[in-house]
């Protein structure tokens, strides 16, 4: 587990080297930029200089904007307005996926450059405005989510661009949260739209990943990933309530308070400078991709963000990282009845009282004793579920085209034990050691009949109806099968079995004085003279390689055998990972088939007559036995 | 004695690519390092012989050396799709997590879960880019169990051509021949890994051309959705793991359509709607990403549409070729897939169930069997109608064959008849136009004809008695080899 997988969802993804142009092409030399020959003194000219260098920002690249943003410093006293109108124009006419990249841009250099925010002020409303009406839902999500750090992006922990500004683009991009400026509920009237509260989660989980980075190893912290985490799904599947989402963004607004508390003993030695440029106010939202040299800056971000945050939650002073701690459980407003279902669920850890959802600290020691989430599996799959959404992906063509090594790793590295005959992996726990063992077994079984198969003259099984499929065409795996052992319609299989007690087989000339035997009941079968055909039959009879079986007992067979294909899979594997496999339906069986606990064992003796209904009869046919060597299906003729 | 080996060494996403021609058979072997053959990751040591015209690639994240036997078209290529496709799975894995979580809490629906359309060109890599999704999403350890849904009459999938078909998977899959790229269907050998026998939902359109019937074909993808729907209805909680469809290249081709009643992309509609599809992948061609934009990527349907390149090893396959294919996957059905191959497993030690198979030839009368074809396409000339009886016979139209007829007679011979269900036969009776929704049991051959009996002796894959059940028959015809 390194740091890098709680990598956000979102921004400053690393630089790959597909990047078209190397940085360091245009990176001004130090002493006198080479630019600023030919360029300094005449706007158009650098207006061009600076649209031809705004090209480079094909995607979000730190070093890039880094170095635009110490351009755009740098000729802040004649050149202002031009990188102003140059940014504003290429926000305008730049193709939907470059927009995101060039607002991270604008973000860096009024965070980082305090005069062009007043450049930007009048224009900044449109060019976002005009953004999220033109782009892909996620690049707007990610718009609104830099839109929320803007609130306290001024000094001051004021709107980076004035409150007036602020409330004009809120008001248009969640037009219902009007009365809810800043978080303040009014009781009973105001709701938050989905997206907002998905927004104000996205920065929440942002912050709290850095958090995360910074003490990887504070489980109470984790916590409240996974609480996030799983509020964030909640949130995104539709049919939670406008209450409900009220009383979830309360909830992060709480939550938010708290952020800092974990944030571990002090790292905030100051190291050296992360931004070469002026001196940062704020760091620009396009950088939340720490790392460990960028600590302190990360730490001024998170803090002063954790503060607005927690301002919005609460009609309190702002609180700094080093008091966050003693954030009173009274301060926490109500806690969703979502989030006190994730808390019965155990996915969210009950910390101390268990009226808070996340965030006392410092009980966090007890808790993993007292915390029902002791199951390491079920830490396996949050931990999987975190670890694949943190990753930062669109469904764009052009987003497809990144590297993206850590879902590599997802797929080679995470589980450490590989099967040598087929290569499938496993986890190094109690839960993937048993999965191992039965897929072993599945092996060792396949591979030890192998002999005794070879010309045995099996056959292409019939495929199931389709009303069966929909109940029974399912996966062979897991508890999935258990959960889904719910028999077949009763109807549909007494409509079957009565087909097969119908059929026969017509005796043939000089048979019918012999009696015959099922050989996998070994009972008599029975004989009947059918009018219609004038013949004497076998009833509730079929021929197959010259024996004569029951239908019935035949049908039985093959369904036992493929439903012990399935079974033998479901034996012993191991319990579903997650919750609701524990609070499954009641394990049926279906039809009467009962699995082999092992395939070698099944017991030989084993009767079924047709007659019997269906009652869980023990059927353990061996298939060995629906295909008798001819020697062994007449024991009691001659 | 061996053949002469050879090794090759695989830089980080490398792909070794090899093509085999008829009767051609390659040995592989990973030595060192990793490597995947679409998205199964391979265990090392372990030989795996192809044969069957397999056109293969093993592609490597990490770097590897494979070991190679018998000689074949092989080379080592350096440029790959495979991040494209490992970013697609990563969406995907996505929204089965957002899925899964959604539903342990009792609030998720099944949207979220990836239900992804493929499209593209004939030979353009969408079986193939199904199959690595299928693979990586079963390497998760994360019990998930996508659908997949062949849409394509062409490609057999697990089972025969001329059918459309949906299946679950639960571990990875790797197969050495080309014929049925996931697999096949179950036997009655014990099998056990699910991939030596899968239990899917079958239909049959019974033409390799979806062209053929293209009203047929929405009939049979709208059954195939209902039966999908109600699946998940039932069983929401494996709704999850999500589904891939791929699909014919005619729906991505469809100005080359005759003059049916259907429109310019109606079947990928349908498709989204019935399938409630969320992702559309379109093989390397932008005019028609852009045109599933315009149509699938509104408010109202919310779809993501995205192009993926092409791989450059995707193999066109040629006529003659899909007919040999064609031909073995119908000898598979009934006698195994491995039936040819029988003698020249060398080091694969994995019993295979399909190595040989048993199927059952018995006689039936004219009377036995009912067997009907689907739509007008006609049997009999004109001339040959009775007087007055009206020629525009509807497409989906279910019309009996007369296996006492002569002109059918011909027809007949040698066809491959999909014998329907039991519950076929209250269709039957109460309304017929419903036929063509119902599922296979199985396939048959009528491999004589016996006039003066009036008999017909069929081929099916065990024994059952045929006897009053109902069969339909297409264009697909029966080889002996
Ligand atoms: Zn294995
Ligand atoms: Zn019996």
């Amino acid at each position: 587990m390194t740091a890098a997988m709680y990598q956000h969802p979102g921004y400053g993804q690393p630089d790959y080297p597909q990047q078209r142009y190397p940085p360091q092409q245009f990176m001004p030399q130090p002493g006198v930029p080479l630019y600023a020959q030919y360029y300094a003194y005449d706007p158009a000219a650098f207006y061009a200089f600076y649209r031809d260098q705004l090209r480079q920002l094909v995607q979000n690249s730190r070093p890039v904007i880094q170095q635009l943003t110490q351009l755009a410093i740098e000729n802040l006293g004649l050149m202002g307005q031009v990188v102003t109108d140059s940014i504003a124009d290429y926000i305008r006419n730049a193709p939907v996926p470059v927009k995101l990249p060039a607002f991270y841009l604008l973000d860096s250099i009024t965070k980082n450059c305090n005069p062009y925010v007043s450049l930007f002020a009048p224009i900044v409303k449109d060019l976002f405005l005009q953004a999220t009406r033109t782009v892909d839902p996620q690049t707007r999500q990610k718009l609104c989510e830099m839109l929320v750090t803007w609130r306290n992006g001024g000094p001051n922990q004021t709107p980076l661009f004035g409150d007036k500004v602020q409330v004009a683009i809120e008001r248009e991009i969640w037009p219902e949260s009007d009365s809810n400026r800043y978080g303040r509920r009014r009781h009973g009237q105001s709701c938050p739209t989905q997206s907002q509260v998905l927004t104000e989660l996205e920065v929440l989980l942002a912050l709290k990943e850095k958090a995360v980075q910074d003490t990887p190893y504070d489980g109470e912290l984790r916590g409240q990933m996974d609480a996030l985490f799983q509020l964030r799904n909640m949130v995104q599947a539709s049919g939670v309530t406008p209450n409900e989402l009220a009383e979830i963004l309360t909830s992060v607004r709480s939550l938010a308070k708290s952020i800092g508390a974990p944030a571990a003993p002090p790292s905030h030695v100051p190291s050296a400078p992360a931004v070469p440029y002026g001196a940062p106010q704020q760091v620009p939202f396009f950088q939340s991709q720490p790392s460990t040299t960028r600590a302190s800056v990360m730490h001024s971000d998170l803090s002063a963000s954790l503060a607005s945050l927690a301002k919005l939650a609460a009609p309190q002073p702002a609180q700094s990282t080093a008091t966050t701690a003693a954030a009173a459980p009274s301060a926490i407003p109500d806690i969703s009845s979502l989030f006190k279902s994730l808390v019965a669920a155990g996915i969210v850890p009950s910390a101390g009282s268990g009226a808070a959802p996340a965030g006392v600290t410092s009980q966090g020691d007890q808790k993993s004793e007292t915390s029902p989430v002791t199951d390491s599996e079920l830490e396996e799959t949050l931990e999987y579920e975190r670890r694949v959404l943190a990753i930062d992906i669109k469904l764009t063509s052009a987003d497809l085209m990144k590297e993206r090594p850590e879902v590599i790793s997802l797929l080679y590295d995470r589980q450490t034990t590989q099967c040598k005959q087929c290569g499938l992996r496993f986890h190094d726990n109690a839960k993937g050691k048993k999965a191992f063992q039965d897929h072993l077994d599945q092996h060792f079984r396949q591979n030890n009949r192998t002999n005794q198969q070879m010309g045995r003259g099996y056959s292409r099984s019939w495929f199931i109806e389709a009303d069966d499929w929909v109940h029974d065409g399912l996966p062979d795996t897991g508890d999935r099968l258990h959960e889904h052992n719910v028999s077949r319609s009763d109807e549909v299989a007494a409509k079957k079995r009565k087909e097969l007690e119908r059929s026969f087989v017509v005796i043939p000339p000089g048979e019918d004085t012999k009696p015959r035997f099922c050989p996998i009941c070994k009972e008599q079968l029975k004989t009947e003279f059918l009018e219609d055909e004038e013949e004497w039959v076998w009833r509730n009879a079929v021929e197959h390689k010259s024996t004569i079986y029951h239908a019935t007992c035949r049908a039985d067979a093959l369904s036992a055998t493929l439903a012990n294909r399935l079974r033998t899979e479901t034996k012993g594997s191991s319990r579903a990972v997650t919750p609701e496999g524990r609070s499954g339906t009641p394990q049926l069986q279906v039809g009467n088939v009962k699995s082999e606990t092992n395939g070698s064992t099944a017991a030989a003796g084993a009767k079924r007559k047709a007659e019997d209904d269906d009652d869980a009869v023990d059927v353990h046919v061996k298939v060995e036995e629906v295909e008798p060597p001819l020697k062994k299906a007449r024991p009691s003729i001659n | 004695m061996a053949p002469e080996s050879r090794e090759f060494a695989l830089s980080p996403q490398n792909e070794f690519r090899f093509e085999l021609d008829p009767g051609e058979t390659l040995s592989l072997k990973l030595l060192t390092g990793r490597a995947e053959l679409y998205g199964a990751e391979l265990p090392q040591e372990r030989t795996y012989t192809f044969a069957s015209e397999y056109k293969g690639a093993v592609f490597t994240w990490h770097g590897c050396t494979l070991e190679m036997r018998h000689a074949s078209t092989e080379y080592v290529a350096e440029e790959t799709p495979m991040v494209s496709y490992l970013n697609c799975h990563i969406a995907s894995e996505q929204m089965r997590v957002r899925s899964s979580i959604a539903r342990r809490h009792g609030i998720g629906n099944q949207t979220q879960a990836p239900r992804v359309l493929m499209l593209g060109a004939e030979n353009s890599g969408k079986t193939t880019l199904c199959k690595i999704l299928l693979n990586y999403a079963l390497r998760a350890g994360q019990s998930w169990s996508p659908l997949i849904i062949n849409l394509d009459p062409l490609d057999g999938a697990w089972t025969v051509p001329g059918t459309l078909s949906a299946s679950h998977f639960t571990s990875p899959v790797v197969v050495t021949s080309a014929d049925n790229p996931f697999g096949t269907t179950a036997t009655s050998a014990p099998g056990s890994l699910s991939f030596a026998g899968l239990l899917p939902l079958v239909f049959w359109f019974g033409h390799i051309d979806p062209k053929h019937n293209l009203d047929y074909m929405r009939r049979l993808i709208s059954a195939l959705g209902a039966k999908v729907d109600q699946h998940y209805q039932d069983y929401p909680e494996f709704s999850a793991s999500g589904i891939f469809i791929d699909t014919p290249a005619a729906f991505a081709n469809p100005n080359q359509s005759p003059g049916q009643s259907i429109e310019k992309y109606a079947l990928i509609g349908a498709c989204v709607e019935l399938f409630r599809v969320n992702t559309i992948i379109v093989m390397g061609n932008e005019k028609l990403t852009v045109e599933m934009q315009k149509r699938f990527a509104d408010s109202r349907h919310g779809v993501s549409v995205v192009k993926v390149p092409r791989s450059g090893g995707v193999v066109d396959i040629d006529a003659a070729c899909r007919r040999r294919s064609v031909a073995r996957q119908l000898r598979g059905y009934f006698y195994g897939a491995r039936h040819a191959l029988r003698g020249e497993r060398e080091e694969d030690s994995d019993f295979d169930p399909e190595a040989t198979l048993a199927p059952t030839s018995s006689v039936v009368s004219f009377d036995g069997l009912h067997i009907y074809r689907i739509g007008e396409e006609s049997l009999a000339p004109s001339s040959a109608l009775p007087i007055g009886a009206p020629r525009a016979i509807s497409t989906t139209q279910p019309i009996v064959v007369d296996p006492s007829s002569p002109m059918h007679q011909s027809r007949l011979l040698n066809g491959v008849l999909a014998l329907l269900g039991p519950s076929a036969l209250s269709v039957v009776q109460n309304d017929l136009s419903q036929l063509l929704e119902c599922s296979v049991a199985g396939f048959l051959v009528i491999t004589a004809i016996d006039q003066d009996q009036r008999t017909m002796t069929v081929l099916a894959p065990s024994a059952a008695s045929v006897e009053g059940r109902i069969a339909i028959l297409g264009s697909i015809e029966w080889v002996e080899g």
